[in-house]
């Protein structure tokens, strides 16, 4: 080994104080190999130690899917369009699990991760970037398990069109990252001062999923709740997803656009707080 | 010479359990209260303001290192020496002041921070230079050395949680130190494993210092820090008591703990603590 050779001209860091040292993108785009090795770390162990392992992938959408179809088809009678039952609510639950999982696992960015923060440096939004990478690749499996179970009913002669409209489908996936993303990271830099936020976010999320569109299409809201849904933009990106899979419902392009505004809004401010939070954690966590 | 890091008139200011202690209802009442106050005495507040306790940890700390220097930080418990180790290395910031750090630094200020406990030991060889900012290449090159470092080529592949916690921090020490960042930071922690790790921990500290690295350290013991560093930063109650070449400093510093009146308080009481 020879002694390290620097071009010093400048320095490779400054700190001061009110300054945005974190998370710069070219500092971020430096720290991939840590993000991929997050999102493998955090794939991997969530199935460690368990007894099906990720057989979890499957099994968990079809016991969700099979509850929401006796409570909301058989006994409420909602309609799912054209599509049966468990297409509808299946493909509505994985899209959802999803969602909230980001939201819920990036609101915890600070609260888990605060031993480390205390003793390394890195971007800290490689926390939160990995978390939605981590959920992006369970997700894939949720979605074939969702393939198998259509070209069942294909088979099975009950027919549902798979079109060209499926090329949407990773653009609503995106959106919907994003809008998790910064409302995680919000979420994330007030538990800096209030930790019990994450509970408050659970009831929330579990509430929101039935104004999302999850459960029944749109044209099963009732009319004096439906401005709730136009204004819900998790409810857009739901229609617009199960549109581009199935095409048996039409996203409407009023709702999606101020889904989409909302989305960008959430995720610019989220970011920077989370990076305000990140600058003065470590003294108050 | 180069420099390797400059600290500029570092202060750093802590809020004792004052703020984020308080639920979201005893915020709103307390902001009312003293939004109220602000309508009412617009002058009395500043004074309130200004007499919240503040606590600086770091007041007007200033030195520079240059490449290759060895820099030891000495000074009682509570003196700051944490602190400042933790703005340099980017972990919090200064309340006012600014350091420049040219050159790629790792701190230790914690062994296997960041390591996974289900991860092997190979897993999270990987995992922690990477957070430590090094890459993939440069860690796949350092590999085995890192491994033979440690000692423990059994059980590389083993889940660390099943390490002794001997295993893992010898393992967490020879990341970093294997990896040869150009500045180290070390807090303590080469105080750690049995007596024939510590000795291997002493020798690599040396190579890296001789091969032109540069370092900081804490540490206690006089003795180290004579045999380890050229300068020494003497900090009392967050400000810099003496900043000079290591045999100037530390006899000073020898003469006033061993007899100064600060001590010869505080022995009893630590006898009766410990």
């Amino acid at each position: 080994m020879s002694a390290p050779e620097l071009n010093v001209a400048r320095p490779s860091y400054v700190v001061e104080p009110g300054k945005l040292l974190h998370s710069h993108p070219k500092d971020l785009w430096a720290y991939r190999e840590l993000f991929l090795l997050l999102v493998k770390r955090d794939f991997v162990a969530a199935y460690k130690q368990t007894a099906l392992g990720p057989f979890w992938f499957f099994v968990q959408p079809f016991i969700a899917s099979l509850a929401f179809l006796v409570v909301f088809s058989q006994i409420a009678r909602l309609s799912t369009t054209d599509l049966p039952p468990l297409v509808f609510y299946m493909s509505g639950i994985i899209v959802w699990n999803f969602f909230s999982n980001c939201v819920s696992q990036v609101a915890y960015t600070f609260l888990l991760n605060a031993p480390v923060f205390r003793k390394i440096y890195f971007p800290r939004l490689i926390m939160p970037f990995s978390q939605i990478g981590t959920n992006v690749l369970n997700f894939i499996p949720q979605l074939a398990v969702l393939f198998v179970v259509i070209g069942f009913y294909e088979f099975s002669g009950r027919g549902i069109d798979l079109s060209p409209r499926l090329l949407v489908l990773p653009l609503v996936l995106g959106l919907m990252a994003l809008l998790a993303l910064g409302l995680g990271c919000l979420i994330a830099a007030a538990t800096v001062k209030y930790r019990d936020l994450t509970i408050v976010v659970g009831y929330m999320l579990n509430l929101w999923m039935y104004g999302s569109l999850v459960i029944c299409p749109r044209s099963a809201v009732p009319a004096n709740l439906s401005w709730l849904v136009t204004l819900n933009p998790m409810a857009s990106f739901v229609e617009c997803y199960r549109s581009s899979l199935f095409g048996t419902e039409h996203a409407q392009a009023g709702p999606l656009l101020i889904a989409i505004a909302i989305t960008l809004v959430v995720a610019t401010v989220g970011i920077a707080c989370f990076k305000r939070a990140e600058r003065t954690f470590t003294d108050t966590i | 010479m180069r420099v390797a890091i400059e600290a500029h008139h570092i202060s750093k200011r802590f809020f004792l359990g004052e703020r984020n202690q308080q639920t979201f209802f005893e915020d709103v009442w307390s902001s009312t209260v003293t939004g109220v106050q602000r309508l009412l005495q617009p002058r009395r507040l500043s004074l309130v303001e200004n007499s919240r306790r503040g606590f600086w940890a770091l007041r007007d700390v200033s030195f520079q290192l240059y490449q290759g220097q060895t820099l030891a930080l000495i000074g009682e418990n509570g003196a700051g020496k944490s602190t400042l180790l933790k703005i340099l290395s980017r972990i919090t910031q200064p309340t006012t002041g600014k350091a420049k750090v040219f050159g790629r630094l790792a701190s230790l200020l914690e062994v296997g921070a960041g390591f996974h406990p289900e991860f092997s030991g190979r897993d999270n060889i990987y995992l922690n230079g990477t957070m430590l900012g090094f890459s993939k290449k440069e860690i796949r090159q350092k590999f085995d050395e890192i491994v033979d470092f440690s000692g423990i080529e059994r059980f590389i592949d083993v889940p660390v949680k099943n390490y002794s916690s001997g295993m893992y921090i010898r393992l967490a020490f020879s990341v970093a130190a294997n990896l040869s960042p150009e500045i180290v930071i070390l807090d303590e922690v080469i105080a750690v494993g049995d007596a024939a790790f510590k000795k291997k921990c002493f020798e690599r500290m040396d190579t890296l210092i001789k091969q032109g690295h540069t370092a900081i350290l804490v540490n206690h013991e006089t003795a180290n820090v004579r045999r380890m560093s050229q300068f020494c930063l003497w900090l009392r109650h967050g400000q810099v008591k003496m900043f000079g070449p290591t045999s100037e400093v530390v006899p000073q510093y020898e003469q006033e703990t061993s007899a100064g009146p600060e001590d010869a308080q505080r022995t009893p009481e630590l006898a009766q603590t410990t």
